[in-house]
Order: C-alpha cells, then sequence, then structure tokens
C-alpha cells in the first residue's frame, strides 16, 4: 500500500519534468514501455542456459529468460521476446524491433560502438568442442596447428576473437542453427569455439562432444545487456534492475538453478 | 588306550581330508562352471555388439544410398550441378556420418561437390569393392583415405595404410540411373561418427570393434594403433563368409591376447564387423565372484577345521577325563567293598540306592533288602524326639552332620554307631546324594556305659549322702569336698577350692576352733561334736561334724562328715513348745479314735472340775449338759468327719452339776494314711462372755430407758410381721402413740421426771398388748404398738385395733405417780392397718404418722385411722404430671391468639396464650397446669414448644402482605429464662424458622426481675441484640425497683387488667394507669392495657395515651383459624 503510493508520488514526480520535455522530444525508451506495458526483449533462442528455446516444448530458459522476466515484473509490464542473435544483435537494437538485448552479450569493442551496455553480470572464456574420437585435438594448444579446422558462429565475440588469435588454423565462419556443431560431428571441423554457458549446457546433451579448456586464461569476456545508445532514462533505470537484482540476489539464485552461478559478476 | 586314541586321530585326520577333498572340488567345480559360463556368455555379448554395430553401419549407409537417390533429380529432372551442391550441402546437415558428397563424372571427375574443394579432383574407383556392374545401381566400397576430405587426401593402399594418428575416410560409390544414363555418387564417408558410436556402447576396457571390407581391408578400428587401409588377410579362412554370415571364437592374439571375438558380414554390403572382446573384461565378474566364494569358503573351511579340531581334542581330553574317572571310580568302589565302615548313599529322597557289605555286616540287612528304602528302618527308636529335627537341620545347613546313633539290627538286637552324613552335590551346588558313613561302636559304647554305671554309682553314693563330706589338712584347708558339703554351704565347687575352715564354722571363735580342730587330729579316732556352719548366703545352720584323721598322699588329714541338724533341732524346739502350749488357758482334751479320754490338761479341770484322772479311760459325753438334742451332736460329728473339724458352743454341765455355755473346737488327727487317730478338742468358758454378749445387744435392740424394744427392733419385727402377714393373710395394724403436751412436762418438771412418765407408760402400754405383739419405743414421747395376727377382714381387724387403741387410751389416761407429783397425760394415736407387703416400711410409718397428726388435730387424746382419701390427693397431682408429659408428646397443647389492637381498632398483634386439652379432662386450665410445669421443670419444654409454634406462625404470616407485620407476645417464664442456652435456643428457633426477630415479643412478668437481677439483664441484652422486643407483663402488681426497670432493654409496658377494670371507676387505680402510662412515655415505651372490656376503659385509656389494646372488648383468645378470621 505504502510502496505503491510511493510509486504513484514518484511516478508524478517523474511524470511532471519528463511531460513538458515530452512535448518537445520523442518520448524516451521508458516511457514508451510504460505506456505500452511491454518491454520488448532480444533475444539468441540457440543460446543454451541465456536464452534456450527448446525445440521440442518451444519453451523459453535460462538465466536471461529469468532477468528479462524480473525486468518485465520490475516495470510491471508485459515482456516481448524477439528472436535475434549475434549476427543480427547491432542491426536488431540500433533499428527498434527491441527495447534491450538480454541474452548475455559479451561487451566486445566493436559492439561497444554501436551499443551501451550495463554492468556486466556474467563473465566467461572461450572454450572449445570436439568429438571424444577426434585423436589430433587433446588440449587447447592442439588447435591452431596447420590443418586444424576451427568453426565459429559468425557474430558471435569469439569470430573476431579467433580471427585475430588464430595463426596456423582455419577459422570456419558459420551462420545457419548448430552449423558448428554438424561441421565438429561430421569431422569438416575439428573444434568449435564458444562460451561457459553454452558449453556446459551443450556437453550435458551431446554425448558425443568433448569439452577442450584453455590451459590458462584465455579471453575472458564480461556479458552484459544492450541497449541503444542515448538513452539515460532508459539505461539508468536498467542499470538500477541489474544493481537490484545483483544486490537482492535475484541474479545468484537463477544463476544457480541454471549452473552459472561459477561465472557470475557479482 | 593308546591305541585307540591313535584310531581316533587317524580317523578324525582322514575325515577331515575327505572333508577339505570335498569342499575343495565343490568350490573348484562351481569356479569352471562360472568360468565356461562367462566366457560363453563374453561370446554372446561379443556377438550382440557386434551384430548391432552391423545394424547400424548398414542402416546409415543404406540412408546414405537413399539420401543420395534425391540429390540428383526433382521430380525426375535432371538438376544443374550449382542446384546438386546445394541438395548435397543441406543433405550433410542431417547426416554428420557423411563428411562429403560429390558426383563423378564418366572419367571419373568431381564435378560437382558440397566441398567445393574436392571439384576437379580424380578418383580411382575401380578397386572398389564390389566389382562394377554396368547396369546395376550398387553401393561399393573403396580403400580408406587419409585426410579430411578428397580435396586433401590421398588414397591409402594395404602397403601403405593410414597413419595412426591421421584425419581419414572411407569413400564409397554409389551408382544411380538417371533415366538411362548411370552417374556415380562418391561420398566421404565419416568413419568417427561409427567410431564414436561403437565406443559409446563399447567401453575402451571391453574390446575392440573393427570394420573390414569382405577382402580384409580394414576399414575402421576402434583400437588404439591401427593402420586403417591395411589388409587382414586371415579373414577369409577364418571366416568362411560365403558359407556363414556370423560366427564367434576364441582366440589369441600375438601378444598373446586372449579374445572373444565374433563376427557379422553385412547384409547389405560387403564389409564384415568383427568384435574383440576382451577375456579378460569377460571374466572380470567371474573374477569377482570368484574372489567372493574363495573369500567365503576359505575361511569357513579354516573355521570348520579349526572347531573340529578343537572338538577333537575336547573330546580326547573328556576321554582321558572319563579313563581317569573310571580309574578313581575302581578305586572308590574297592574302598566302598572293602571298608569295614557301613557305607550308605541315598539320593533326595533319603532313599538308599547303594550299601557296602560293611553295611550288611553291621546292621545285617543284605543291599536288596535296603535299596530304595529309607534307612529309617534302621531306627531303634531310642533317639529323643528332635534328635533327627536337629540332625537334618545340620545336614542341609552345613552339610555335614557326625554323630553316634543307637540302631537296630535286623535281628532285633540294638548297635551303637558313629555316624557322619554328608550332602553330596554336583558341581553346581545342586544336592545329589547323602551319604552315610557308620562306625559300629557298640563295643565301645558298652565299655563306656558300663563305665558311666560305676561312675554314677559313685556319684549316686556320694550324691546321696545328704552329709557334706570335705576332707581338710592339718590347718583346716579344703583338700577334697563333696558335692553336698558345697550344696549345703552354698558354694560352687570351684569356689570352696582352699577354703577355710574358719570360713564356714560359725560356732567356735579364733583359738577355740584350733583347739577343737587340733583335737580331731590327736584323738586318733573317730569324733563327734556339734557346731554351726555359716552358708555363703551367711544364714547360719546346725551341724554335727563326724570325722576321723587318715593319711592321704603322705600327708595328714581328716576326714569330716557334717550332717544338717537344723530339722532335728528344731523339732526338739517344737516339742519343748508343744509341752508348754499344752498347758494354756484353754482347756485341751484328746481322746483316741474311739473317743476314750487319753489326757486333759489343768485348764480343762479348772474350767470343767474334773480331775485328770476323773476322766481318762471315759468318753467325753459325761459332760454332757443336755440343752442339746441328737440333731447337734449328729451335725457335729458330721461335719468332724467331713471337714476334720468342729466349732461352735455348747453349753456342757460341770462336775458340780452347773451347766455353762462353751467355745468348744474339736480337730480330728490323722495318721499319714488318713485314719483318725485322735480328737483333739480345746475349750473355753464363754459364761462371761456370753453375758456380756446378752449386754450388747439390749443396747442395740432396746431403749435403754424403758427397755423396750427400739426403732431397730420394730423394725426388724415389723418386717417378719409384713412377711407373716403375707403368709397367714392376716392383718396387722401399726398405731402412734404421741403423748400429748410431752415436752411441757419435760420443760416444767426436768427430764427425770419426762423419764419416769416414760417409763410408767411403757410399763402400761405393755400390759394393754397381747403376747406377741409389739410396744417399741421410737424416741422422744413416740411410742408404737405392733399388733399381729388380726383378723382376715379388714373392718374387723380395724375393730380389734380400735378395742386396743382405746384399752390404750384408757390405761394412758389414768394419773401417773411421778414422785410426788401426780401427774396427767393424753395419747394421740394414729393407727394403720397392713396387709401382707402391699405396702413398705416406710408408707406405714407415714400413713400411721399422717393418721396421729390427723387424731391431733381432732383435738388430741384420740385415735386416728390413716385415711386413704389424702393419699388421692397427692395421687391426682402425681398423674397430672404424667400426663402433662405426655401432653407435650401427644400434642396436646395448642396456642389461641388474643388479638392487639392500636387506638383505630386496627390489629398490630396478639399474645400466644398456651391451652391444653386433655383427651379425658377437657381443656385443661393454664392455672391448673403450669403451676405443675413450673414445680417440675416442664415448664423449658413447653415454652420451647409455645415459642417455636409462635415463630412458625410469624413465618406462616409472613407470606401475606396482610399479616406480614404481625407481631406475637409469647409469654416466657423465669425459669425459661435462667435456663443456660435458653439465647442459644430462642436464637436458634428463630434462625430455624427465618423470622425477623423484631416480630417475637417477650413477655416477662415483675416476678421474673427479683433473683439475680444482672443476670436477667444480660440475658435480655443477648436477645435484644438478636433483635427480639420485651414487653413486661403485669406492671405495676410488683415491686420492682424502678431503677432496674429503667436497665431493662424493655420494648412495651402492659398494665395489668387488674388495674384497668376498675379503672374507670377507681380512683387509685386511675391514678396507678396514669402513672405507668407517664412512666412509659418518660422511659420511651409503648404502653399497652391488658383486660379491655368496656369501652368506656378504651377511652379512658385512650385518653390517657394509652394507644394499644388487648381484651375481651376485642376478642378473646381464639384458635388460629377464628383469629385469621377476626383479622378480616
Amino acid at each position: 500500500m505504502r510502496k505503491s503510493t510511493l510509486l504513484a508520488m514518484l511516478a508524478v514526480a517523474c511524470t511532471l519534468p519528463t511531460l513538458s520535455v515530452a512535448q518537445d522530444l520523442p518520448a524516451n525508451r521508458l516511457e514508451r514501455v510504460l505506456a505500452n506495458k511491454a518491454v520488448r526483449v532480444c533475444i539468441w533462442p540457440d543460446y543454451y542456459s541465456i536464452t534456450y528455446r527448446n525445440p521440442k516444448t518451444q519453451q523459453l530458459s535460462g538465466i536471461d529468460i529469468d532477468m528479462a522476466t524480473a525486468l518485465g515484473k520490475d516495470l510491471g509490464v508485459a515482456v516481448e521476446f524477439v528472436d535475434s542473435s549475434f549476427a543480427k544483435l547491432i542491426d536488431d537494437v540500433v533499428q527498434d524491433h527491441c527495447d534491450i538485448a538480454m541474452f548475455a552479450i559479451g561487451i566486445t569493442p566493436l559492439r561497444a560502438k554501436s551499443l551501451r551496455f550495463t554492468q556486466p553480470h556474467l563473465a566467461s572464456d572461450i572454450y572449445a568442442i570436439t568429438t571424444k574420437t577426434n585423436r589430433r585435438i587433446k588440449s587447447w594448444d592442439d588447435i591452431d596447428k596447420s590443418g586444424s579446422v576451427v568453426a565459429v558462429a559468425r557474430g558471435t565475440l569469439h569470430e573476431p576473437v579467433m580471427k585475430d588469435k588464430l595463426k596456423a588454423a582455419q577459422l570456419l565462419i558459420l551462420d545457419t542453427p548448430f552449423a558448428r556443431e554438424q561441421e565438429v560431428q561430421s569431422g569438416r571441423a575439428d573444434v568449435f569455439m564458444t562460451d561457459y554457458p553454452y558449453s556446459q549446457r551443450f556437453l550435458a546433451n551431446a554425448d558425443w562432444a568433448r569439452l577442450v579448456t584453455p590451459s590458462s586464461t584465455y579471453h575472458i569476456t564480461p556479458y552484459a545487456y544492450a541497449m541503444k545508445p542515448g538513452d539515460d532514462a532508459w539505461h539508468a533505470r536498467v542499470e538500477r534492475f541489474v544493481s537490484e537484482v545483483k544486490r537482492d540476489g535475484r541474479l545468484m539464485a537463477s544463476a544457480k538453478r541454471h549452473k552459472l552461478d561459477p561465472i557470475v559478476v557479482p | 588306550m593308546k591305541q585307540r586314541a591313535r584310531q581316533l586321530r587317524q580317523i578324525f585326520l582322514v575325515a577331515m581330508l575327505l572333508f577339505v577333498c570335498g569342499m575343495f572340488s565343490i568350490t573348484a567345480y562351481t569356479l569352471w562352471r562360472l568360468h565356461t559360463d562367462a566366457i560363453q556368455s563374453g561370446l554372446d555379448i561379443s556377438a550382440m555388439h557386434t551384430r548391432a554395430f552391423e545394424d547400424f553401419l548398414t542402416q546409415n549407409l543404406h540412408v546414405t544410398e537413399l539420401v543420395a537417390a534425391n540429390t540428383l533429380t526433382q521430380k525426375d529432372r535432371p538438376l544443374a550441378p550449382r542446384q546438386i551442391e546445394n541438395n548435397f550441402v543441406a543433405t550433410l546437415r542431417h547426416a554428420p556420418f557423411l563428411r562429403s558428397m560429390s558426383l563423378l563424372d564418366e572419367r571419373g571427375r568431381i564435378y560437382a561437390s558440397s566441398n567445393p574443394a574436392n571439384v576437379g579432383i580424380a578418383v580411382a574407383t575401380r578397386s572398389y569393392l564390389p566389382p562394377a556392374a554396368a547396369t546395376q545401381e550398387i553401393l561399393r566400397i573403396g580403400q580408406p583415405w587419409a585426410g579430411r576430405d578428397f580435396a586433401d587426401g590421398r588414397a591409402s593402399d594395404a602397403r601403405t595404410p593410414v597413419e595412426a594418428e591421421a584425419q581419414y575416410f572411407v569413400p564409397v560409390t554409389r551408382t544411380l540411373l538417371v533415366g538411362e544414363r548411370a552417374v556415380t555418387l562418391l561420398f566421404a564417408l565419416n568413419p568417427d561418427y561409427f567410431v564414436n558410436h561403437i565406443a559409446q556402447k563399447l567401453e575402451t576396457g571391453e574390446g575392440t570393434v573393427e570394420v573390414l571390407r569382405y577382402d580384409g581391408t580394414l576399414l575402421m578400428d576402434t583400437g588404439p594403433a591401427t593402420s586403417i587401409g591395411s589388409a587382414h588377410e586371415f579373414i577369409e579362412q577364418d571366416m568362411q563368409l560365403a558359407e556363414v554370415e556370423s560366427g564367434k571364437f576364441e582366440e589369441i592374439f600375438g601378444d598373446g591376447q586372449h579374445e572373444l571375438t565374433s563376427y557379422r558380414a553385412s547384409r547389405l554390403y560387403p564389409f564384415v564387423v568383427v568384435t574383440h572382446l576382451h577375456r579378460s573384461y569377460a571374466l572380470r565378474q567371474w573374477q569377482t565372484e570368484a574372489k567372493t566364494l574363495l573369500g567365503v569358503v576359505i575361511p569357513a573351511l579354516l573355521s570348520i577345521i579349526l572347531l573340529a579340531t578343537a572338538f577333537y581334542r575336547r573330546q580326547m581330553q573328556i576321554a582321558a577325563q572319563r579313563t581317569e574317572a573310571e580309574r578313581l571310580q575302581r578305586i572308590n568302589a574297592t574302598v566302598f567293598d572293602s571298608s569295614t565302615e557301613s557305607i550308605i548313599i541315598t539320593d533326595l529322597n533319603a532313599d538308599i540306592i547303594s550299601v557296602n557289605p560293611a553295611f550288611t555286616r553291621i546292621t545285617g540287612y543284605r543291599p536288596e533288602e535296603v535299596i530304595g528304602r529309607n534307612p529309617r528302618l534302621l531306627s531303634s527308636g531310642k533317639q529323643h524326639r528332635g534328635f533327627y529335627k536337629a540332625m537334618w537341620h545340620d545336614i542341609l545347613q552345613d552339610g555335614v552332620w557326625h554323630g553316634e546313633l543307637i540302631n537296630l539290627h535286623k535281628n532285633g538286637s540294638l548297635y551303637d554307631i558313629h555316624m557322619s552324613i554328608t550332602a553330596s552335590r554336583d558341581g553346581e551346588g545342586r544336592l545329589q546324594h547323602y551319604i552315610g558313613v557308620a562306625t559300629d561302636i557298640t563295643e565301645r559304647k558298652r565299655a563306656e556305659r558300663a563305665l558311666r554305671r560305676e561312675s554314677e554309682k559313685n556319684k549316686a553314693l556320694l550324691r546321696n549322702a545328704s552329709d557334706g563330706i570335705h576332707i581338710l589338712d592339718t590347718d583346716g584347708n579344703i583338700v577334697e569336698v563333696s558335692d553336698s558339703f558345697c550344696a549345703m554351704l552354698g558354694y560352687r565347687r570351684e569356689e570352696m577350692t582352699g577354703m577355710n575352715l574358719a570360713q564356714w564354722d560359725a560356732n567356735f571363735v579364733g583359738s577355740e576352733l584350733t583347739r577343737v580342730f587340733k583335737q580331731q587330729f590327736e584323738r586318733k579316732q573317730r569324733s563327734e561334736f556339734e557346731t554351726r556352719h555359716r552358708r555363703k548366703d551367711g544364714t547360719i545352720f546346725d551341724v554335727e561334724v563326724s570325722g576321723f584323721p587318715l593319711e592321704l598322699d603322705g600327708k595328714q588329714v581328716v576326714f569330716n562328715s557334717s550332717r544338717d541338724i537344723t530339722a532335728r533341732k528344731r523339732a526338739e524346739a517344737e516339742l519343748r513348745i508343744a509341752a508348754s502350749a499344752f498347758e494354756t488357758q484353754e482347756g485341751i482334751l484328746i481322746t483316741d479314735a474311739d473317743n476314750t479320754i487319753l489326757r486333759v490338761n489343768r485348764a480343762f479341770t479348772e474350767i470343767s472340775g474334773y480331775l485328770a484322772e476323773d476322766v481318762i479311760g471315759k468318753n467325753p459325753r459325761i459332760l454332757k449338759s443336755g440343752h442339746h438334742d441328737a440333731n447337734f451332736y449328729k451335725a457335729m460329728w458330721s461335719s468332724i468327719k467331713s471337714t476334720g473339724a468342729w466349732k461352735g458352743e455348747i453349753w456342757n454341765r460341770r462336775k458340780n452339776g452347773a451347766t455353762y455355755p462353751e467355745r468348744l473346737s474339736i480337730t480330728a488327727v490323722t495318721d499319714p494314711n488318713g485314719c483318725v487317730t485322735n480328737y483333739v478338742a480345746s475349750l473355753a468358758d464363754i459364761t462371761m462372755h456370753k453375758a456380756a454378749e446378752e449386754e450388747i445387744k439390749s443396747l442395740a435392740f432396746y431403749d435403754p430407758l424403758t427397755q423396750l424394744p427400739n426403732r431397730r427392733l420394730l423394725l426388724d419385727r415389723l418386717q417378719q410381721a409384713l412377711v407373716s402377714s403375707t403368709r397367714s393373710g392376716k392383718e396387722g395394724a401399726l398405731l402412734f402413740i404421741d403423748l400429748d403436751n410431752f415436752k411441757t412436762l419435760n420443760d416444767t418438771l426436768g427430764h427425770d421426771m419426762g423419764d419416769m412418765l416414760l417409763r410408767q407408760v411403757s410399763q402400761r402400754l405393755g400390759s394393754c398388748v397381747r403376747q406377741g405383739d409389739t410396744v417399741a419405743r421410737l424416741g422422744g414421747d413416740e411410742f408404737v404398738v405392733m399388733l399381729e395376727d388380726l383378723s382376715e377382714e379388714s373392718i374387723e381387724a380395724a375393730e380389734q385395733t380400735e378395742t386396743i387403741g382405746e384399752k390404750i387410751i384408757a390405761s394412758l389416761n389414768i394419773p401417773y405417780h411421778l414422785g410426788e407429783y401426780e401427774y396427767h397425760s393424753t395419747p394421740s394415736i394414729g393407727a394403720t392397718l397392713f396387709n401382707g407387703q402391699q405396702q413398705t416400711i416406710d408408707e406405714l410409718y407415714k400413713q400411721a404418722d399422717i393418721a396421729m397428726y390427723q387424731s391431733k388435730k381432732a383435738g388430741r387424746n384420740t385415735l386416728r385411722f390413716f385415711d386413704p382419701q389424702m393419699q388421692d390427693v397427692l395421687n391426682a397431682r402425681t398423674a397430672l404430671e404424667s400426663d402433662l408429659r405426655k401432653a407435650l408428646e401427644r400434642e396436646q397443647f395448642s396456642l389461641y391468639y388474643q388479638i392487639q389492637v392500636d387506638s383505630s381498632r386496627r390489629p398490630f398483634g396478639a399474645e400466644v396464650l398456651i391451652r391444653w386439652t386433655h383427651p379425658e379432662r377437657g381443656l385443661v386450665s393454664p392455672a391448673q397446669f403450669i403451676p405443675l410445669a413450673e414445680e417440675t421443670g416442664l415448664i423449658l419444654q413447653v415454652g420451647q414448644w409455645v415459642l417455636d409454634t409462635a415463630c412458625a406462625q410469624l413465618k406462616l404470616w409472613e407470606q401475606d402482605t396482610f399479616t406480614r407485620d404481625l407481631s406475637l407476645s409469647v409469654n416466657v417464664s423465669a425459669k425459661q429464662l435462667h435456663q443456660t442456652d435458653f439465647v442459644a435456643q430462642v436464637h436458634a428457633t428463630i434462625r430455624h424458622h427465618a423470622i425477623r426477630p423484631s416480630l417475637l415479643k417477650l413477655e416477662m412478668t415483675e416476678s421474673m426481675l427479683q433473683g439475680n437481677i444482672e443476670d436477667t439483664i444480660s440475658i435480655m441484652n443477648a436477645l435484644k441484640e438478636i433483635g427480639i422486643h420485651f414487653s413486661l407483663d403485669d406492671f405495676g402488681t410488683g415491686y420492682s425497683s424502678l431503677q432496674y426497670i429503667k436497665r431493662l432493654p424493655l420494648e412495651q409496658l402492659k398494665i395489668d387488667r387488674s388495674f384497668v377494670s376498675d379503672v374507670v371507676a377507681d380512683s387509685s387505680d386511675k391514678a396507678i394507669v396514669n402513672t405507668i402510662i407517664a412512666m412509659a412515655h418518660s422511659m420511651d415505651l409503648d404502653v399497652i392495657a391488658e383486660g379491655v372490656e368496656t369501652e368506656a376503659q378504651r377511652k379512658f385509656l385512650l385518653s390517657h395515651g394509652c394507644a394499644h389494646f388487648q381484651g375481651y372488648l376485642f376478642s378473646k383468645p381464639v384458635p388460629i383459624a377464628q383469629f385469621e378470621a377476626l383479622l378480616k
């Protein structure tokens, strides 16, 4: 009761200057979201443990599905999920296909140019997946050898990183769904690169796959949510949300549920 | 023995060996069976794997064939190479077992491929199996290629197989007929996919799988170091593939590894899947089982062996013990049989189980005669009653008993044994047997008894010698002493040891004793003398000592024997006393049994006058006085005969002929047999005594002045007269005679004259009555004449009495000569008749007394008979009292209520008045019964009844508003008020009825204030505290102090009816009433007038300030019903 009253007062206090500004400028995204009573969230539905749509049930699950739902709840609006991918990420956000991208987006310099990130909530190194029968790739160091084929998904942070890092091995950049897995399983590629969340969930399901972990820290990338730049109110609101879920334990609880607690950024 | 043990050991060892061997055989057989089963099951598993892998591979290849068919055409129209390539890429997306798909041209070059790099590469397919057939759509398998794809690969052959770690693929062609044209599709088969699949099914250590082309070329291998593409030439000879498609067998590889191999040829394609299951793996389960089995069997076996060995050793030990026990038993048996002591063994019930030959010898019983019987049969019955009980007590308590017994021999003779009985217990302490061991001690006993008899005889001699024997040395110290001497002096034997003669001799002192003692030695012969001994307790007795000196053990001693002569001395003394006693004041006469006088003493002579020689030899009857009849003597002799004595008074005759009374006591003297030997008569002259006795008697029963019977004797005679009257039925009469004016005589002429008169009167009275009548003097001038044997008829008897009475009056009227005076006296006589015991003596006295007073009343000098009507008055009173008591019980009382009104004639209460309705007498006036009730104390109960009834009435009234405030006045008597618990009683009554106490008014009379006024006030105050009101009744009639009345807690004064009745006419009454009213007002008291009968009275009273009235003017006292009617 008191809370709602407070909220109402806050709303009025906030609305007054905003309204006067709104008459001059286009309404900011926060107001739009509140007005539409819906927040559109971009996700990559192939992203195990983050934003994964089970093809058998079409159910969404993952830590950022939980966080998006929490955000909607905090804002008091519905959540609309918009399918996206790392390849389409910047376009989808910038062209306003969604209000926010929430699928553990690695903060890369390239992305940072076009997008505005919240503080990171996860941070992951890079991992390789190969087949159990692959006799050539025994350790991380076996990857960057002549004759090796390394698969990455287009648009993922791995694409620029591996491009930069690989010296001898051939880099195979794929952009069809599950193409990386198919290439590795059929032997056309030796390994594909992925992150901690994906690898964990993938290994649990594919009995033919084997994880190759870097012998030392390879390339840790912080993950965060991305928005179109230039909307401070919206960014501030989301930033506050991230701080809150970290503080009140909702993030950690969800991470534990999806076995991601080792990579949560406190 | 030893041989037997050895034999036993051999049997044991053999049995153990057999058992162990058997166990081992069973275990080994089991393990072998399990092993065989494991191998067999390994082969089966191997075959199962082979079939599964073959199936998987065949199916995938078959899928490949099907997929291939759709890539080249669309709706039967050939596609352009570009489209085909797209189809290839799409297909590969779902076929991870294919690395690439390509299309060959006629020259064997790739002209379209999923991998653009492959295009242009020539692939030689000639050696692919099966061989090509131009018109058939077949799948052919080529030599494996090293590398990822055709673009970077090279074909291997048997000589140059693919390197172990290198990537490779298997080329497969499929001929397709597109229209008329045959085209060849080339697949790069991804072996990793299959190896992966197999690796998932078959664990690394489990075994390896090989896929071979029919020609023995190794296509795939899950083994670690393999050379893909190399040739396995043995394949054809090992597997007759032409005949059988599958098989299994065990083989040994070159490295000695045993493998369970199975193979299966593809049902569609020319390859064989071979599975080598490591035998060690297959036997892994068996090994575990074998270990477990051995782990159980071996310790079990060892335990059994150990146990058996222990058991065996124990058995051997037991056997050794048994042997030892048997040896001991034999020894025991020998002892048992040869023992000279009789041995009896019984069971728990003491029944004989076993006896030895010595038993038979001693008891005469053969074993078969006693076994199963109780040893009791040996009992002689000579043991005392508690003997066996004590024996069993010892046996059960201590486990053993020793003792001597006299038993009965079979032949009936007695024999002595010394017996020990032991309770034998088993290892756990349970009683098992009794074992008796007996030694015949008959001979010893006999000797002992003989000795004892001798000794006892001697002892008896010494003991029975009452004389105290003591042997003294020359100093007089005791050397030896007999028990009798100890007993005589009261010392214990040990106390006497070392005592000296001087310690017990009480006759001689110092040197005298020494002299006498010395003489005993010097005389050298028997000496006798009397002396006295002193006992331990200090008493002294006479003894006669006889002794003689002798030599004992070389020492001079004297053998003395002391005899207690106390009895003799006493007898001598008694004799002397008896002799002197015979000569006493009492006469003594002794006769023999025939009553012949033997002896008389001097006193006898003095009493009877007869000398001894006059009477000795005569019968005592010469003394008879003749005063006593024969019965007297008969009774005397009867007493002597029955009790041995007679005592009494008897009249005898002296020698001079005079009779005299004597007190005689005769005692029969009997000999020890009870026969009378003598009679001893002791007699005393009691002539003087008799005279004295008469004197005393006359004093007790006679008036000393007149010698007439006194009151006491009269009483006695009257009692006798009443008794005889009862018996005879004849009337008697009692006359009380009182001399008129006797007191005046005494006062004027003095007591001497009075006494003289009394003496003369008594003489005259005596002359007036008949023989047998009694004249008595009670004292003073009161005489009584008792007449007996009058007529049986009362009237006649009265007439007889009257006659005598008149005779007495006449006689006593004759003038008396008192010294020089002539005196005239008259009597007043009261008479009463008596018959039998109807009246008590007291009543008779009283009646006579009353009659006498009547006579006095009637003018003296006359005779009056007792009038029964006087009695009636008394009786009526008693009857009334008894009725009064009953009246309470029978509820004959009732209350009447007299209304009390105020100035306007409004009723405010009533006075309750008690009425008694007697069942016979009708209404009894309170004036008649209240004084009686007061006198008898019944007033308390009656008063309580009134109070209770009044309270009950108040309670009833409480329910009606009309009567609720009516008060009741209840009269209280002084006795009632002063009873100890009056306050409590009233309180209890009020509480019981739960009434308002203020409605109860207790009416007191002035008379009650006399006596303890303080007490009355305190009682009234206590009642006032409860809330009770008081009214002073009859005010003005008494003389109460106004001072006191002021202190009484009164509410009301009641003007007495006596003032009210005349208040109108009598001026003094007016004044009194006025005063009372004024006083009441001044004391702030209510005032009520009772007995108001006229309107005039009421008006007067009202006008003078009395506002409350009670009287016939308003209503007389009426029963409650009428009273309540009055209220309405």
